[in-house]
């Protein structure tokens, strides 16, 4: 149980083992921490980043929310086929966040098309960005006081049909003072009159909320020695500052590897199974988004996103159909166009992961389409009207 | 203070410094102010209770000495004094909340107002440190010790949050008569212990811990029956990395101290039934439950219906001792009927062979059966105990064992991929273990052998070491902190 160790070696003292042992680990530590520091690429610069300065990208911590900057806004809720844009080719890193992507397009076209209109862009947007989560983000951005003018809601099935798990940086939105009442306020409103599942949750979440604060407070001094020691180590030492590049490269390295050969293997015909209680979940609160958006006044855009074509479908085809027609009646119950992006982008746009196609991302190609799409068909339904309305 | 934080790796330098600087006779104080300091740390008014809890058995010993030859009447007051404080910080909550839940289903007003006290940190270890004290006085089995140095076993740092549960017998000599000097050979181990068992917390447990609790924090009824398996799978993993962990670094710890402690762990997951399940995870424990609860209501006779009700009882009150929870009792519960199952199997062939049964001699094949076997069944029971609920712990269950009506599957192949490559290498490691044994052992090994092993020590430490940095990630907890 004790390891190497605890071995009574033969030949040397103890003293010379001791000393070949630590000096051997030491130069081990020394040699990670020179090679971590080339191995990690620098971080973007801002300026080499080129966003228009109407376009926000609204953080993933909620803290970080920024106050509205006045003028008429545009939201775009979606996941990340509205950000993210591909590695082109085998071992070539995923590129997020960069200029290019469909918001800046829109942004400069809107511009270009209305220049005397002052207009901003939100972009509220994770991957897998599911319901419950945008209704959570909506909500918050609604309880801050901002307004939308217009809304584009871009819908992917298979985020819909397994998963309805609340991610960290979202539930975070739980823990700001008094946000919970007011959310919950919102969606007890006859307008909405969310389902009583999405309120539970809401209660579920604010306990969390609650139970983790309490746990923050209790936190002992040691603790908070901690990690003023940690921020002091981060500082000077490249493993601890750059970990979370370096875990996840090691990541992609293994399981990524790993990941890749199943994949051959199977080919691209996997398939995933719909969640039942998940998908129900995830379709409640999909209303519950379109009618408290609604609520608000705003011109609700909605569209089904890209998808590769020359892929079979990861989800029942037969399931994804009947939710289209379903969610296409609830839309149109309240006024919202749903348009289907479906098949906009062309397969020769989408990027490429460790030599497998790649089915959630295209390249800026495809964000242009899908800029020039959205600007069309809202135009086509006047939508662009509101901008100048009062 | 955290054995997985920076802060504690400074504070153990210290010590050590400190405990070793000291002259041998007086290296006592310097442990029991750096143990009281420690906890401390945490929450000082707690520091009383933790004093007040060693004063009170030392002296309630002393009084039990002082009376009559049959000590069981004076004994067992001091034994309900110490059940008493476990009681009044563990479990009153919960029993208010269950007479509270009682009366609001009879529709009568709430009797009591919850009380929400904060747990007293390591109090079931050290309560059962002083239980099995006050036992072992009764039964004449141990003398009365210095008061000061009752409290240093009671409060050494290393084992005082999450064990090894020691006896009086066991430490109190090494208090009583340190060690005056830290052989390179022994600090080599310390070291080692410690690198080995922070690179287990901080990769493996805490590695695995997200995906465990996102899945878990899920609602059961999206989960298909190989969620189920992979979830139990994953948190019987995470569970033993993350409190072998804790042990190694304890012992590490304490051997740099000077101070051996009692293993806690020895690879549980190859076990080839419950019962040596029991013998090889959290040995500290089983060893208590089977010396101060199996045997006292075994008694004199170990028919199979006594075996099977001492089996029932001690195993259920092994999970109460857990959590103040229903999964708690429901998954002791289940370990007792394991255990009075395989005794119920194996009774007649002990009775007549007077050989340990089933895994005795068994062929290779029958062996990994067994083991697979095991595996299989103490999985299951993790599922009770890590539910928040009954409701939690019965849908898992139901979807467990219920292949043909939860088909699908809803975990992401990322968790299912992490937690195989796990499980394989916690089954290869005994395997490799002894590999490593013999060869290090291996007396024709020449001394480029021997180089080469110590090279290769040092590579692993460092490589551990560096996986520690890489792998930091906030401030997380030990799951049997808790407890």
């Amino acid at each position: 149980m004790t390891g190497p160790a605890s071995s009574t070696a033969k030949p040397c003292s103890g003293r010379a083992r001791l000393l070949v042992v630590l000096t051997t680990a030491g130069i081990v530590v020394a040699l990670a921490e020179w090679g971590s520091s080339r191995v990690i690429p620098p971080d973007l610069a801002p300026e080499a980043i080129g966003r228009p300065e109407n376009v926000i990208w609204i953080p993933r911590l909620p803290a970080e929310l920024p106050m509205d900057r006045g003028g008429a806004s545009v939201w775009m809720l979606g996941n990340s086929h509205t950000f993210a844009l591909p590695g082109l080719k085998p071992d070539d890193e995923l590129r997020t966040e960069l200029s290019g992507i469909v918001i800046d397009r829109l942004s400069m076209k809107l511009t270009a098309k209305y220049p005397g209109v002052q207009t901003n862009l939100y972009l509220l947007a994770y991957p897998n960005f599911l319901p419950f989560e945008m209704l959570t983000r909506v909500g918050q951005m609604l309880e801050r006081g901002q307004r939308p003018k217009v809304v584009f809601l871009g819908l992917t099935f298979a985020n819909l049909a397994r998963d309805s798990r609340l991610r960290h940086e979202v539930y975070l939105t739980y823990r700001e003072p008094g946000f919970a009442d007011a959310f919950e306020a919102m969606l007890v409103d006859p307008t909405v009159h969310a389902d009583g599942e999405i309120l539970e949750e809401v209660g579920a979440q604010r306990r969390r909320a609650e139970h983790d604060q309490e746990a923050e407070r209790l936190r002992s001094d040691a603790d908070r020695l901690d990690e003023q020691l940690v921020t002091w180590a981060a500082k000077r030492l490249t493993l601890i500052g750059k970990s979370s590049a370096l875990r996840a490269q090691a990541m992609r390295k293994l399981m990524g590897g790993i990941q890749q050969k199943w994949a051959d293997r199977q080919g691209t015909k996997y398939s995933y199974d719909l969640i039942e209680h998940d998908f129900a979940f995830n379709v409640k609160c999909l209303k519950a988004l379109l009618r408290l958006l609604k609520q608000t006044g705003a011109e609700v855009l909605c569209y089904y996103a890209p998808e590769r074509t020359d892929l079979p479908l990861m989800i029942d085809p037969v399931r994804q159909e009947a939710f289209m027609a379903a969610f296409n009646r609830d839309a149109q119950e309240l006024g919202i166009p749903v348009l289907d992006a479906r098949g906009l982008v062309p397969n020769e746009y989408w990027g490429w992961v460790e030599g497998a196609p790649d089915r959630s991302h295209f390249t800026e190609p495809g964000h242009e389409r899908l800029a020039e799409f959205l600007l069309e068909e809202a135009e086509k339904r006047s939508v662009w009207k509101e901008l100048t309305a009062p | 203070m955290r054995f997985n934080s920076l802060i504690f790796l400074a504070f153990l330098a210290i010590v050590l410094l400190a405990v070793w600087l000291t002259p041998a006779r007086a290296r006592r104080w310097v442990l029991l102010i750096v143990s009281y300091l420690f906890y401390a740390s945490w929450h000082w008014p707690y520091l009383c209770l933790l004093v007040g809890s060693a004063a009170l058995t030392h002296w309630g010993a002393q009084w039990i000495v002082a009376g009559p030859p049959n000590r069981k009447w004076r004994g067992g007051w001091v034994l309900a004094a110490n059940l008493l404080l476990l009681a009044a910080f563990k479990y009153l909550s919960w029993f208010c909340e269950n007479v509270d839940s009682v009366a609001s289903w009879l529709g009568w007003d709430e009797p009591f107002s919850v009380p929400h006290w904060l747990l007293p940190l390591g109090i079931s270890f050290y309560v059962f440190e002083a239980i099995s004290y006050t036992v072992d006085i009764i039964r004449k089995r141990e003398r009365i010790h210095s008061f000061w140095d009752f409290q240093l076993f009671i409060a050494f740092f290393p084992k005082l949050i999450a064990g090894p549960i020691m006896r009086a017998k066991e430490l109190l000599p090494q208090i009583e008569n340190p060690s005056t000097r830290l052989g390179s050979v022994t600090f080599l181990d310390g070291l080692w212990m410690i690198a080995s068992g922070l690179f287990i917390k901080i990769v493996l447990a805490d590695g695995l811990a997200p995906e465990v609790d996102q899945a878990f924090s899920r609602p059961f009824e999206g989960i298909g029956t190989v969620d189920a398996w992979l979830m139990a799978v994953a948190f019987g993993l995470e569970i033993y990395f993350d409190f072998s962990s804790y042990s190694r670094i304890a012992i590490g710890s304490a051997r740099l101290c000077g101070i051996q402690l009692v293993d806690n762990f020895n690879y549980p997951y190859s076990a080839t039934s419950p019962v040596e399940f029991w013998n090889r995870w959290h040995m500290s424990l089983s060893r208590w439950i089977r010396d101060y609860l199996f045997f006292p209501l075994l008694g004199r006779k170990a028919t199979l219906s006594a075996m099977c009700r001492a089996a029932l009882i001690s195993m259920t009150l092994c999970g109460v001792w857990h959590g103040a929870g229903w999964p708690f009792v429901a998954w002791g519960f289940y370990h007792g009927v394991l255990i009075a199952g395989y005794h119920v199997l194996t009774y007649r062939q002990r009775q007549a062979d007077a050989m340990p049964p089933l895994e005795a001699n068994a062929l290779p094949l029958r062996q990994a059966g067994t083991v697979l076997a095991t595996f299989a069944l103490v999985s299951l029971g993790w599922l009770l105990f890590r539910s928040t609920s009954l409701t939690q712990a019965a849908g898992l269950l139901d979807r467990a064992l219920k292949p043909w009506a939860f088909s699908y599957r809803a975990l992401s192949g990322t968790f299912y991929l992490q937690t195989t490559l796990l499980v394989l290498a916690t089954w290869a490691a005994p395997f490799a273990a002894r590999r490593v044994t013999a060869l290090v052992g291996a007396d024709e090994n020449g001394p480029r052998v021997g180089y080469a092993l110590w090279l290769a020590q040092g590579g692993l430490l460092g490589a551990m070491l560096v996986l520690c940095l890489i792998y930091l990630r906030g401030q997380t907890a030990f799951i049997y902190f808790q407890f």
